[in-house]
């Protein structure tokens, strides 16, 4: 098994500390479970806890896991820092990829790939063997080598920041990649061009979590298992099909469940 | 050339509206300041002697204290003893607004008081419910709706009754905010103050109506010390509205009022002003000195304070109203306009001192400055190490409208611990050529162009005034920019 | 009100000492005699004196500092010093002053057509192109002058593109308990171009003072990157009084990353239009050090341009402070200033104090300026890790990319790749430090 998520419960940590009777449950006993090779796809309204599953999962600092257990082919990964979870091939592709000023694409990408290989224990990329490497996934991925000399995301529209979070999962080969509304803000030209990258990724041992609101995206990105998530808690699963029955029926059909 | 025209425009600017003065016979003091004076105000307010006592402190400590010359304010020595510290109507106390001197009800007229506020004086049925305590010169000669308060439990009325009817509050918090020897025109003020407001809002009290003040000096020679307390009980919230306008006349005066603004636990105040006292004529003579220190202590948790202001009158200005953001939680605004023509001086701003976790504040300053006026923003935000989670923003924009003006942008930024935010930025430029020339071309005259792109700088900040205050303030920004641009 | 302000041992010592006497300088006696009456006069800033608010100076000055006649030499010491310092990758003429004296032994000037260099101390005579004199309202000015043992003079002639940068290291060894002052001259003449390092190093607890005079003439250029790698007993008084003629250039930046306690005088004035100046400084603080720096950018003439970026970091319980002025006077038509200052603080007990000021008398002006003070970016350090960034390594990112705008600006290539790699392992380098000492 890929990736078990066995009755996560999570609270949201109040900005105050101190004050009291404002922590908020966004996760309530949330269970999941996919092989690899598999596309999950996971829908719910605005405010269902989607994000917060995504965040939770790459160890977002802010969110307090009150109950259950996630685990990461057979690990538990629940106590391990972000980049920990990163070197065991968990990538999270964000819905906002956070703009660093002052740090350019190219040495941002190459301590991120030497940092996971040594805490796998592997030997360091070359400069020129890391250059060779992401020339080509940049390539596949009609990115010009001029756009990795700029600073991470600073001046990126949505659709290149997205493709960049492409690149960076070409880049890094991850086994997990957990896909966090990739389809936000995006129109269907660079939809198709996002959803092309992550299709060429796509083989027998790598898993993807697909995370949207829309169906739209999983026309692109066609899944396996598709659950519905709502308040907290996934209420149905099914195939692809099921986006489709939601597609007509609307989440109001779905609230009730939870 | 344009630039040319602006300059003799604004040299040649309009004659000052509220240009008259009132006959009234008042009572005053002999010039002077000096221990007997200060008996006697405290005596003619039959006040009893734990306030004489207070005010003979602050007096000691004024005179071991040396007048600020740190702002961006020039001006001739003020002789001190060469000013009256109390005149008041003769006339004193009033029943019904019948008994009101005509004259009195005239100068409002002349103010512009608007009409609905008229029919609040007059007590017509059905006119909204804003309480008016009127400032004559020193003294309150008139307080309406006191009735309505008081049955909500809010008390508003003069701060020499408030002295005497409710002593327990007023030695509690007088002085705890503004303490006697802050700075020296605070302590000349706590020596000789004459009147002003006293409010207190219970425990979870909204008060049921806007309370506004207007100021008025009518006495030459006088100066005027205003003494302001407000206090804000737990979950309680008022909104306090305050606007002045003053006569022309040939020699300086001195106003230097105290305010002070107390806020407990889940407490909200909102402290609008709009000041347009005599700015003095071309050359700045015969203005007031607006000599201002005002200060909110947020002591509660999630407290709040407001400060808005609209400063256009005066010769100068010196003036920082600011929020001690004590309790945790607690939020502090500033939103200023202030606007400087001819000879007028303006340096003020705010201080946000952030001592309680999570504390929020927020500065929005605007400065218009024409003619030959110097306009400096001038603020603190510090954040003590204790302040963890505190925030901060700031904007300060400044528009120069005519090539001898000056704007001056003077902010300290103090930041303690690692565990903050604080942002500030800010720009000074002249008014846009472009925007002046587009609106120009699609048939708007430049004077009403100027109007309305100032308006629009402003815009933020207008939009923070209670509704009574907008018009009056769109309307005084348009008198204080005629004649800015040719 | 005003309670008497206890003068410091160091203010009693210099009020004292009387100016340096020596054979080789004895033209500069009366000047020095003159600055040292007026400094008598002044006294040195209190908290009080607005320009030094933020530089508790009773904090730092508390020994006799006595001006220093002759040390030790400490070679080894020394050696050591001039051979791992930041500056010494510049491909640069150098003149190394040991201890408030030009050392011939130590330097190495090349020929250049064009470009005089001569040291203060081989100067029979005053040099008529050479203006040394302090300002009569600066104290500390003053106290360099009345102490002064040595300096660097220097003269590009009208239209030469130097192509040999110079060097000018102030170290001191075994200078303890004492202080040193030098004053460097630059003149670059008409249409010239000329570049200048300058390398703080050494100290222990002593007073380094050092006043840099630039005159820039019309259509000129001076590009000057200076390092402060004193060490954490050290004391700096350093100030760069620069004037800028019409289409002229300065472009100055400083790394202050040594010494106790660093403070930085800068002022810019503009002679002629279409001007442009930089001042650019990253403070990279930790420990208990403070470096504070005042700067004024004097925008008296039309058209000119003016750019001031400051990013400080302060680690543990260090301090940083920042105050910049920049000044249109009237007339200055289409001024175009910016200036911006950031705050980032690492450590629990760090601190930071900004004010970007703006005085301006002339209405057609583009100014404006930011101050943003915080810690890192919670968002942006996620990011990197779940890339798989381990965090130290993030931080330390993240900081060098906080001050890397500041080295961008430079141009010399082994220069600006030295400060930056500098910067990348700062603050490791800081961590291994404090691990050592645990």
């Amino acid at each position: 098994m890929l990736l078990e998520v066995k009755d996560l419960r999570v609270q949201v940590r109040p900005e105050d500390e101190e004050a009291e009777g404002a922590v908020k449950e966004i996760l309530k006993g949330l269970s999941l479970a996919m092989n690899a090779g598999e596309v999950h796809a996971i829908m719910g309204p605005n405010g269902s806890g989607k994000s917060t599953l995504s965040h939770v999962l790459a160890g977002k600092p802010g969110y307090e896991v009150t109950a259950g257990e996630v685990l990461f082919d057979g690990e538990d990964i629940l106590e391990l820092e972000p980049e920990e979870r990163a070197a065991k091939g968990l990538f999270l592709a964000m819905q906002y990829p956070v703009e660093i000023p002052g740090v350019a694409y190219m040495q941002f990408l190459k301590v991120a790939v030497n940092a996971q290989r040594e805490l796998r224990g592997e030997e360091e990329l070359s400069t020129p063997d890391f250059m060779r490497l992401v020339r080509e996934k940049a390539q596949k991925l009609g990115i010009s080598m001029d756009m990795l000399k700029r600073p991470v995301n600073v001046g990126f529209s949505g659709g290149e920041k997205k493709r960049m979070e492409v690149l960076q999962m070409a880049v890094l080969e991850p086994k997990l990649c957990v896909l966090d509304e990739i389809d936000s803000g995006l129109d269907i030209d660079a939809l198709k061009v996002v959803a092309d990258g992550v299709n060429a990724l796509r083989d027998a041992s790598r898993g993807f979590l697909v995370i949207t609101h829309y169906q739209r995206l999983l026309n692109y990105i066609e899944p396996d298992f598709v659950h519905i998530m709502v308040n907290g808690r996934i209420v149905e699963s099914g195939g692809k099909e099921l986006a489709l029955k939601l597609e007509r029926e609307g989440y109001a059909a779905f609230q009730d469940a939870a | 050339m344009a630039d040319q025209d602006t300059i003799r425009q604004v040299e040649e600017l309009k004659k000052y509206k509220y240009g008259f003065e009132t006959q009234v016979e008042t009572e005053k003091a002999p010039k002077g300041l000096n221990e007997d004076i200060i008996r006697f105000i405290s005596r003619k307010k039959d006040e009893p002697e734990w306030m004489l006592q207070w005010r003979l402190d602050a007096y000691h400590r004024w005179l071991q204290m040396e007048e600020p010359r740190w702002a961006k304010v020039h001006y001739e020595p003020i002789d001190y003893q060469d000013l009256h510290y109390y005149a008041a109507p003769k006339k004193k106390t009033i029943k019904s607004l019948d008994e009101l001197d005509p004259e009195i009800l005239k100068t409002y007229e002349k103010l512009g008081i608007p009409l609905r506020e008229q029919e609040i004086l007059a007590g017509v049925e059905g006119a909204p419910k804003v309480a008016v305590d009127a400032v004559f010169d020193s003294v309150s000669v008139a307080t309406t709706f006191r009735e309505e308060l008081e049955k909500a439990g809010v008390i508003f009325c003069p701060i020499s009754e408030a002295i005497k009817k409710h002593p327990e509050l007023v030695k509690k918090y007088l002085g705890s905010v503004v303490p006697v020897n802050d700075n020296f025109f605070a302590a000349l003020n706590s020596a000789v103050f004459t009147d002003g407001s006293f409010v207190y809002v219970p425990k979870g009290v909204r008060c049921p109506m806007e309370l506004s003040t207007y100021f008025r000096i009518n006495e030459r020679n006088t100066g005027q010390f205003e003494r302001t307390l407000i206090i804000v009980d737990e979950g309680g919230y008022v909104s306090y509205l305050e606007g002045c306008t003053a006569p022309m006349r040939d020699e300086h005066q001195l106003h230097a009022a105290v305010v002070e603004l107390i806020a407990l636990d889940d407490a909200e105040i909102k402290y609008s002003t709009v000041q347009n006292w005599y700015p003095g004529d071309e050359e700045g003579r015969g203005g007031v000195y607006n000599f201002v220190t005002k200060r909110a202590d947020c002591r509660g948790r999630n407290s709040k304070v407001s400060w808005t202001q609209v400063e256009t009158g005066s010769a100068i200005t010196w003036k920082y109203p600011s929020c001690i953001l004590r309790g945790d939680n607690s939020v502090g605004e500033f939103y200023s306009i202030a606007i400087s023509n001819n000879a007028q001086q303006v340096d003020s701003g705010t201080k946000m001192l952030h001592l309680g976790k999570n504390t929020k504040s927020r500065i929005i300053s605007k400065g218009i400055s024409a003619g030959r006026s110097q306009n400096t923003y001038r603020g603190l935000v510090s954040i003590h190490k204790k302040a963890t989670g505190a925030r901060n923003f700031t904007q300060c924009d400044s528009l120069l409208i005519g090539e001898k003006c000056g704007a001056h942008t003077v902010p300290y930024i103090q930041v303690k611990t690692p565990h903050a935010k604080v942002e500030h930025e800010a720009t000074t430029s002249k008014i846009a050529e472009e925007q002046l020339f587009y609106c120009r071309a699609r048939g708007i005259p430049e004077e009403e162009a100027v109007a309305l792109i100032v308006n629009g700088f402003v815009r933020e900040v207008i939009q923070k005034l209670p509704m009574e205050f907008m018009a009056e303030t769109q309307r005084l920004i348009g008198i204080s920019l005629e004649g800015s641009v040719g | 009100m005003s309670k008497p302000i206890r003068r410091l041992a160091a203010e009693e010592t210099w009020r004292e000492a009387l100016p340096v006497r020596d054979a080789q300088t004895a033209w500069l006696d009366a000047a020095r005699a003159e600055a040292h009456a007026r400094f008598a006069e002044l006294g040195l800033p209190t908290p009080r004196t607005e320009n030094w608010r933020w530089s508790d100076i009773h904090r730092y000055l508390n020994a006799p500092y006595a001006p220093l006649a002759e040390a030790p030499l400490d070679n080894d010491v020394l050696q050591a010093l001039l051979q791992s310092h930041l500056l010494g990758v510049a491909d640069a003429s150098v003149m190394v002053f040991v201890n408030g004296r030009f050392s011939q032994q130590h330097s190495r000037i090349m020929e250049e057509e064009g470009v005089e260099i001569l040291a203060l101390s081989e100067a029979p005579v005053a040099i008529d192109w050479a203006d040394i004199a302090a300002d009569a309202d600066d104290a500390v000015d003053l106290l360099n002058m009345a102490h002064v043992t040595d300096g660097a003079l220097i003269r590009v002639r009208a239209g030469v593109d130097a192509s040999i940068p110079l060097l000018i290291v102030n170290v001191a060894a075994g200078a303890q308990g004492h202080s040193v002052a030098l004053r460097h001259f630059i003149r670059v003449e008409e249409g010239a171009h000329f570049t200048l390092f300058e390398a703080q190093l050494g100290g222990g607890d002593m007073v380094a003072s050092q006043i840099t005079r630039a005159i820039v003439h019309d259509d000129a250029s001076l590009t000057r990157v200076q390092v402060n790698e004193r060490d954490e007993a050290a004391i700096l008084l350093a100030a760069l009084k620069a004037e800028v003629g019409a289409h002229g250039a300065l472009h100055d930046t400083a790394l202050l990353t040594g010494g106790r306690y660093t403070r930085q005088n800068t002022q810019v004035a503009f002679t002629g239009d279409h001007a442009e100046a930089t001042a650019n400084a990253a403070y990279l603080l930790r420990g208990r050090q403070h470096a504070d720096t005042r700067l004024k950018v004097l925008h008296t003439q039309p058209h000119c341009t003016s750019r001031e970026t400051f990013r400080c970091v302060m680690d543990e319980h260090a301090r940083g402070a920042f105050q910049g002025l920049i000044h249109v006077f009237p007339g200055a038509a289409k001024t175009d200033g910016e200036m911006s200052a950031h705050g980032l603080l690492l450590g629990e007990d760090a601190e930071f104090d900004s004010k970007p000021e703006l005085e301006i008398y002339h209405d057609d002006v583009v100014c404006a300026h930011g101050s943003a003070v915080g810690a890192l970016d919670e968002q942006q350090l996620f990011y990197l890790r779940a890339r798989g960034v381990p965090e130290r390594t993030a931080r330390a990112m993240l900081v060098a990319a906080f001050v890397g705008e500041v080295f961008d600006a430079v141009d010399d290539e082994r220069v600006r790749e030295a400060l930056t790699a500098f910067a990348e392992r700062w603050l490791a380098d800081g961590t291994k430090a404090s691990g050592e000492a645990a």
